[in-house]
């Protein structure tokens, strides 16, 4: 069995035929960015162990399109959401982890380090980083934002993507506890427990994008929770928001219960909705699905936002904010200039200059500027670039080893 | 084969992989506004404007005459030219903070009321005196434009930015330049003293300098922001709202300008002008045609009425929560209705 297992992952034929699926999941993922947009398609095809046929089906479709044959009704990302995930075919997570144990097994297995070959290892070793880089990237990166008024203060930074139900126990002096529920376990019907609540959720209802209004609307149902103000809110399900610069508006209808019996149904959205309060086990409990936050043990206060044009056109020369980080951990206290290509690097987080809102027109209206940054967390950023290196430096060896045999060689002869 | 099915296995389990709820601590934040118990006083929460500092002078220079300026001025004359016909004005604005503004910004919004060019970051600077404001030193821009002028002057004091404004005829303004430059030495400041809570009860023409409205009656007076006319703000279900309302000269930026820089503060991308102009629906209002835009973002929503009057465009903006902008939509064109321009 056991022999078997490594024969199979020592195999050159697996290496080819695993680079050969790559190069088709690459590029029906690169059509899928079409019809699905670009993080349907990336979760589908990259972030994936199986392509699903929705997926798969989409992106067929939009190659058949490009060569000019007709398709009657495309696949939408909306349509890839709502359909069963029948696994077809390879994923990338799964063809980078058989590529990454083939390489390693078949390395381990059939080489023997000897100097005219280091220049090979090293290109292996390079390899390797280069796929396990790429692996903690998509496990402990995030890229999220931080919007600021001018004089406001933050310590968190809000994800671009995802969403989270938050439970705020805000009982202490000093600090509130909050209990964070992923927006992947609300679907339809999903009960939820945690130690930290003396309660369970059920989730009632859950639109992943939606519309919600205060009065009776054609196309609008009404939302059915009986507590704060969701008794009197109309819901509309939205297909999935594709654009980049687009994200879902997700809402949710919770029923609160214990074994006694149920506490009540509340309604929550996303930029819609406050935060509401369950009362349960003496306490109060904050509810609200919000956009999901990463908290900092520091803080920034925008001091100033400048949108500065060419003279006599509405052509942005140049976005800059000054900030003032305060770590009273480590009782730093000082102003940065952030502006294009010139972000403040700070504890692991980059902070890039990425909107802004304050031109002259809206000083006159009485608003205040606004600045959004860019956060952007890769704790492995290095390691395509140190794998880049390595094996450079090891096809430089390996053809430099080649090179000089050739010379040898010629001046023999 | 075998092979294939441990591979399929494994793949499976980290498949199965989801993600975990997590417990942490962060900072206190404000308890809601409103309780899914029972929203209780909806004034309640309902903070007391700021108290405004006041002014003192000695003499009032010969020609001037003190008249009603509104509630955030500390002071206001008229000037007459020969006729008697009022034809400039001396404004007196504190404003707590500096709130980000920088003199440029505020020069070169005063030169494009009167239709100048934008000035550069230099140009500011050459183009600024210093004056003695009481025992504070204040900035000096004067600006000059066709028929009309305005001198300026910005002086810090004890965390508040006062503004001094002489604006009128440009004959007029030169002419009394040096008067208001020696009434500036004259004045003192005097510290705010705190102010009751407002009113409760809306009241009909409390706009100051403005036009007489009619606020709903659950609408709280707030003190407007820099720029601003007036600010309310509404709590209920669903979260608190605020209103304001704030006039610009003329086409005050354009439509797609405007639209976008509030699609920026909700966290919408941007539109072309045409899709602008889509959002911007058509409604009736008293005094006639006005444009609506409903935004809603992932931090919130806004509704914005603008009407065009005398020559100016009036934004009437209400932000908030989505669901607390649902419940003040109507009032706020009903308050926009209730606005008399004449």
């Amino acid at each position: 069995m056991l022999a078997s297992i490594f024969k199979f992952f020592t195999s050159l034929k697996l290496t080819v035929v695993c680079l050969c699926m790559s190069l088709v999941v690459v590029f029906f993922g690169t059509m899928a960015q079409d019809p699905l947009g670009l993080y349907i398609a990336q979760e589908r095809f990259f972030h994936s162990f199986f392509i699903d046929w929705a997926s798969l089906k989409a992106a067929i479709e939009k190659t058949l399109q490009m060569v000019d044959v007709y398709v009657a009704a495309p696949t939408t990302g909306a349509d890839v959401l709502a359909a069963p995930r029948i696994p077809v075919f390879p994923g990338g997570y799964l063809l980078g982890s058989i590529l990454l144990i083939n390489l390693i097994v078949t390395h381990y297995s059939r080489f023997k380090f000897s100097w005219p070959k280091a220049g090979i290892f090293l290109t292996h070793i390079g390899i390797v980083l280069l796929l396990v880089g790429q692996l903690f990237t998509d496990v402990f990166s995030s890229e999220s934002s931080m919007r600021l008024s001018v004089g406001e203060s933050r310590n968190y930074a809000e994800d671009f993507r995802k969403n989270e139900l938050v439970l705020i126990d805000g009982s202490s002096a000093e600090h509130d506890v909050t209990t964070s529920i992923p927006q992947s376990r609300l679907r339809k019907g999903a009960v939820i427990e945690h130690a930290s609540l003396p309660f369970k959720l059920r989730v009632l209802e859950y639109w992943g994008n939606a519309d919600f209004t205060g009065e009776s609307k054609p196309g609008y149902t009404k939302v059915d929770a009986d507590k704060g103000f969701g008794p009197k809110i109309f819901v509309k399900g939205l297909p999935p928001v594709t654009a980049m610069d687009g994200r879902d508006m997700p809402g949710i209808v919770l029923e609160a219960f214990t074994d006694s019996g149920s506490l009540g149904r509340w309604f929550s959205a996303v930029g819609f909705s406050p935060r509401q309060v369950i009362e349960a086990g003496g306490k109060e409990y904050q509810v609200a699905l919000r956009i999901k936050r990463y908290y900092t043990p520091y803080s920034l206060t925008l001091v100033e936002a400048r949108h500065d044009k060419y003279k006599g056109t509405e052509i942005p020369r140049n976005f800059s904010s000054v900030v003032r980080v305060k770590n009273s951990e480590s009782g730093e206290d000082r102003e940065v200039k952030i502006f294009m290509n010139n972000p403040l690097r700070y504890q692991g987080k980059t902070y890039y200059q990425y909107q802004m809102a304050a031109d002259e027109m809206m000083l006159r209206q009485g608003e205040r500027p606004t600045s959004t940054f860019q956060v952007v967390e890769n704790p492995s950023w290095l390691a395509p670039y140190l794998a880049c290196v390595i094996v450079g430096l090891g096809l430089l060896y390996q053809f430099g080893l080649h090179l000089k045999k050739f010379f040898v060689r010629k001046a023999k002869a | 084969m075998a092979g294939s099915l441990w591979v399929f296995g494994v793949a499976i389990l980290l498949t199965g992989c989801g993600e975990k709820i997590t417990v942490y601590q962060s900072p206190k934040e404000p308890v809601p506004k409103t309780a899914a118990h029972g929203a209780g006083n909806p004034h309640a929460d309902e903070q007391a404007p700021p108290a405004l500092p006041k002014l003192k002078w000695g003499r009032t220079p010969e020609g001037w005459k003190e008249t009603e300026g509104g509630t955030m001025r500390a002071a206001t004359f008229a000037l007459e030219d020969e006729t008697g016909q009022k034809a400039a004005e001396v404004a007196v604005l504190p404003f707590p903070g500096a709130a980000g503004l920088e003199d440029k910004q505020l020069v070169n919004m005063w030169r494009e009321q009167l239709g100048l060019p934008a000035f550069s970051d230099e140009e500011v600077e050459k183009q600024r005196k210093l004056v003695k404001v009481g025992d504070a030193e204040g900035r000096l821009y004067d600006v000059a434009g066709g028929e009309n002028s305005i001198v300026s002057v910005i002086a810090p004091h004890q965390g508040w930015m006062w503004f001094f404004k002489l604006a009128g005829k440009k004959e007029i303004v030169e002419r009394q330049k040096s008067i208001f430059v020696e009434f500036l030495k004259d004045v003192s400041f005097v510290a705010p003293e705190p102010l009751a809570a407002p009113s409760m009860q809306s009241s009909a023409g409390d706009s100051g300098d403005g036009p007489d409205w009619k606020p709903a009656a659950h609408w709280s007076k707030q003190a407007p922001g820099m720029m601003q006319m007036a600010k309310y703000s509404a709590t209920g279900e669903g979260g608190v709202a605020e209103i304001s309302v704030s006039r610009l000269g003329g086409m005050a930026g354009g439509l797609g300008p405007n639209i976008n820089r509030w699609r920026g503060q909700l966290g919408l991308s941007s539109v072309t002008d045409a899709e602008a102009d889509q959002l911007a629906k058509p409604i009736e209002v008293k005094s006639g045609a006005a444009r609506v835009i409903d935004l809603a973002g992932e931090s919130g929503a806004m509704s914005v009425v603008m009407v065009s009057q005398g020559g100016a465009t009036w934004f009437y903006k209400l932000t908030g929560p989505g669901a607390a902008v649902e419940r003040e939509r109507a009032a706020l064109v009903e308050f926009v209705n209730s606005v008399n321009y004449n």
